[in-house]
């Protein structure tokens, strides 16, 4: 191991010029993460909202107060030129997409039907989305047991009564859920693309021989070259986490300190990949190539988008060899619970297993490459 | 000759990539201070042997030393003492002169202080200003040239490997380089050159013809001349278009010969049989004797290789 502090200074002065250089590389580098971070936490919400929902009723008291409701709730719309009262085909809604959800009274008029009981209320959902529509019958189930205790009926049976508490996230606010997790995204695809083409480029322009015939190690060369990317990993996070606190209000409960670590080990680990693909590719089209390859499965396995719980256990083991999961994890229990200690460390020392192995890795296809 | 005066020595050196022999059993000596040069077509393995020299490859066979250490398992030692300029364009574009003299010195571990004192040394040997502010894309070939070159001396090593130097530059350029070349030798530092230019290889202390893989003649300029061309050629210019008739006479003679612009070279062993063919054109052309260039040397060298 010969390491020394003069020549990883030149390296990192050398690699911080080039990129400062380059209005593209800043670009790359700074501007894409965050503007990535904050236009998917806002665009990707999977909360359901903007439910275009009809009350298909001969007006009345409860009609009028379960569609008031709906409305007040924010998450049904109204649709525009329909009167409830003059349906005659509830179906052809759905059908035509006026409309997504419509709750059909009974001839008689939901009143009779509440006061006798047991009787169903029918409501028509556009199911083509599932996972959807469950959740907009769940709204619309409790907004008619709300209704119809507020006006002194007993709806027993059919709705069990919750008593939910919301913990950590009060507003289930998806924004919240979902910066924490983009921040690592983000920052993990800089690291990988722009790290492993980095040292792609140097054999690409032969600027790779000069290193190979001056007297500086392997080690000296892979840190050189992924040290000055590994600040600007952090630099990155920092200034995500800077703007979600401060521009998107996300709380931010955690220690800074537990953020360090996980960043600095998720760094890591995004460096070890980028220098093994640029171990075996000979140009910098190739690294990106292979870039894209590794990444397009890693984040889809990441936890980022689908949760790891729902993905069928013969495919789960592909998440947990996945560097950014561990990442993921952390740092929603960090940001949104306050990161607890076990949980952790629990994650930070998986992170730091599959980290050594990717740098043993690399360090190995380095330096069998280079002799 | 001196045995301490032998720095590098190349003993039956095969570098082999998979089935293919880029240097296929090499063997030479260089001399401390010397100008070695290294002649050949692309492809011929000069540039295989300079990076197994420098420590880059690994040889198959045979062995490769510096001051009798072998270079593979003393890089640690001999890197520091060895200067390359690659045949690639080793400076990064986007980085000024001196940024790229401080990369570069940063890889030797030399400090700032020593960089700065190096480069404005080197900046006076190749004759450009101390101070070029614009990053090394925005000049001319020739100059990123010398730039290139006074970045592999930084170090101030003792062998310096020029591989393809001047190939792509102008002429001026060229002229300006074999100058630096010469100079380098005079302050005592070995050289080993490779070029295809076969006019700047009369520069050279002693050459070594490379084709296909091996060396097929070594030695000075001026004794591989005399080696391959024991007699000197002969120059045939023609007052009268004569010229076709004759080369059909001597070819009837069983001498060969070659057309150089309005002139036809011939290398005759048997002068009698010459002038009988000569003889019913005589007074149409003249006949003088030329020095015999390097190329001809070359030629001779890989033809004589080729008929074996």
């Amino acid at each position: 191991m010969k390491l020394r502090a003069r020549t990883l200074k030149g390296f990192f002065v050398k690699e911080i010029i080039q990129i400062l250089r380059d209005p593209k590389m800043i670009f790359a580098i700074f501007f894409i993460p965050v503007m990535q971070t904050i236009m998917f936490g806002l665009a990707l919400t999977s909360e359901v909202k903007n439910i275009k929902f009809v009350v298909v009723s001969k007006p009345g008291k409860i009609a009028q107060e379960i569609e008031n409701r709906a409305l007040a709730s924010g998450w049904f719309s109204r649709v525009e030129g329909i009167n409830g009262a003059q349906v005659e085909d509830p179906e052809a809604l759905i059908a035509s997409h006026r409309a997504e959800a419509v709750l059909v009274a009974p001839p008689e008029g939901f009143e009779k039907a509440l006061e006798r009981g047991n009787q169903s209320i029918q409501l028509l959902l556009n199911a083509t989305n599932a996972q959807r529509a469950q959740q907009v019958n769940g709204y619309v189930q409790q907004i008619v047991a709300e209704v119809a205790r507020a006006n002194g009926y007993s709806v027993g049976g059919g709705l069990i009564d919750l008593d939910m508490r919301v913990l950590f996230n009060h507003y289930m606010d998806t924004t919240s859920y979902m910066v924490p997790a983009l921040l690592v995204m983000s920052t993990f695809i800089v690291l990988l693309v722009v790290g492993g083409m980095a040292i792609a480029k140097e054999k690409e322009t032969g600027t790779m021989e000069k290193l190979i015939v001056s007297p500086c190690s392997v080690e000296e060369i892979m840190l050189g070259k992924t040290l000055p990317y590994f600040v600007i990993g952090l630099c990155i996070v920092g200034l995500i986490l800077f703007i979600g606190v401060a521009g998107f209000g996300i709380p931010f409960r955690g220690s800074l300190w537990q953020i360090t670590v996980n960043s600095v080990l998720f760094a890591v680990s995004a460096l070890a990949c980028a220098l093994l693909i640029s171990t075996v590719v000979h140009t910098q089209q190739q690294a990106m190539m292979a870039s894209v390859l590794y990444l397009m499965p890693a984040i889809l396995l990441s936890g980022v988008f689908f949760p790891v719980a729902n993905i069928p256990p013969v495919f789960r083991w592909m998440c947990y060899l996945n560097p950014m999961t561990y990442s993921v994890v952390n740092f929603r229990a960090i940001i949104l619970k306050g990161g607890d200690a076990a949980f952790f460390w629990q994650n930070c020392l998986w992170l730091a297993l599959i980290s050594a192995v990717l740098c043993a890795a690399a360090y190995k296809n380095f330096k069998s490459k280079l002799n | 000759m001196n045995e301490n005066d032998i720095v590098i020595s190349v003993k039956n050196l095969v570098v082999a990539f998979g089935d293919f022999h880029a240097v296929d059993g090499v063997s030479f000596d260089v001399r401390r201070g010397e100008i070695f040069g290294f002649l050949g077509a692309n492809g011929a393995g000069k540039t295989t042997t300079i990076r197994t020299i420098c420590g880059i490859l690994n040889p198959s066979e045979g062995s490769v030393t510096v001051d009798g250490k072998d270079v593979s398992s003393s890089t640690a030692v001999l890197k520091p003492r060895i200067g390359y300029m690659s045949q690639k364009f080793t400076l990064y574009p986007d980085l000024s002169v001196r940024e790229n003299m401080y990369f570069a010195g940063s890889l030797y571990g030399m400090s700032p202080k020593q960089i700065d004192e190096r480069a404005r040394k080197l900046m006076d040997f190749i004759g450009l200003p101390q101070r070029i502010p614009d990053p090394v894309s925005h000049l001319s070939g020739g100059v990123k040239q010398m730039v290139a070159l006074a970045s592999s001396l930084l170090h101030d090593p003792e062998l310096v490997f020029l591989d393809e130097p001047t190939a792509g530059t102008s002429p001026q350029t060229r002229v300006a380089f074999w100058a630096l070349i010469r100079r380098l030798a005079e302050m005592g530092k070995t050289v080993f050159v490779t070029t295809h230019y076969m006019d700047e290889a009369e520069y050279c202390g002693r050459i070594a013809l490379m084709e296909r893989g091996k060396i097929v003649a070594l030695g000075t300029p001026q004794k591989l001349k005399e080696q391959f061309f024991p007699v000197k050629p002969l120059e045939i210019a023609f007052h009268a278009p004569v010229q076709n008739a004759l080369r059909e006479a001597l070819k009837q003679a069983g001498i060969e010969s070659a057309v150089f612009g309005n002139h036809l070279r011939v290398r005759v062993s048997d002068r009698a049989a010459f002038e009988r063919a000569c003889a019913p054109f005589a007074g149409q052309f003249s006949v003088k004797e030329v020095e015999p260039t390097l190329e001809d040397v070359f030629l001779q060298a890989v033809s004589g290789r080729e008929a074996k």
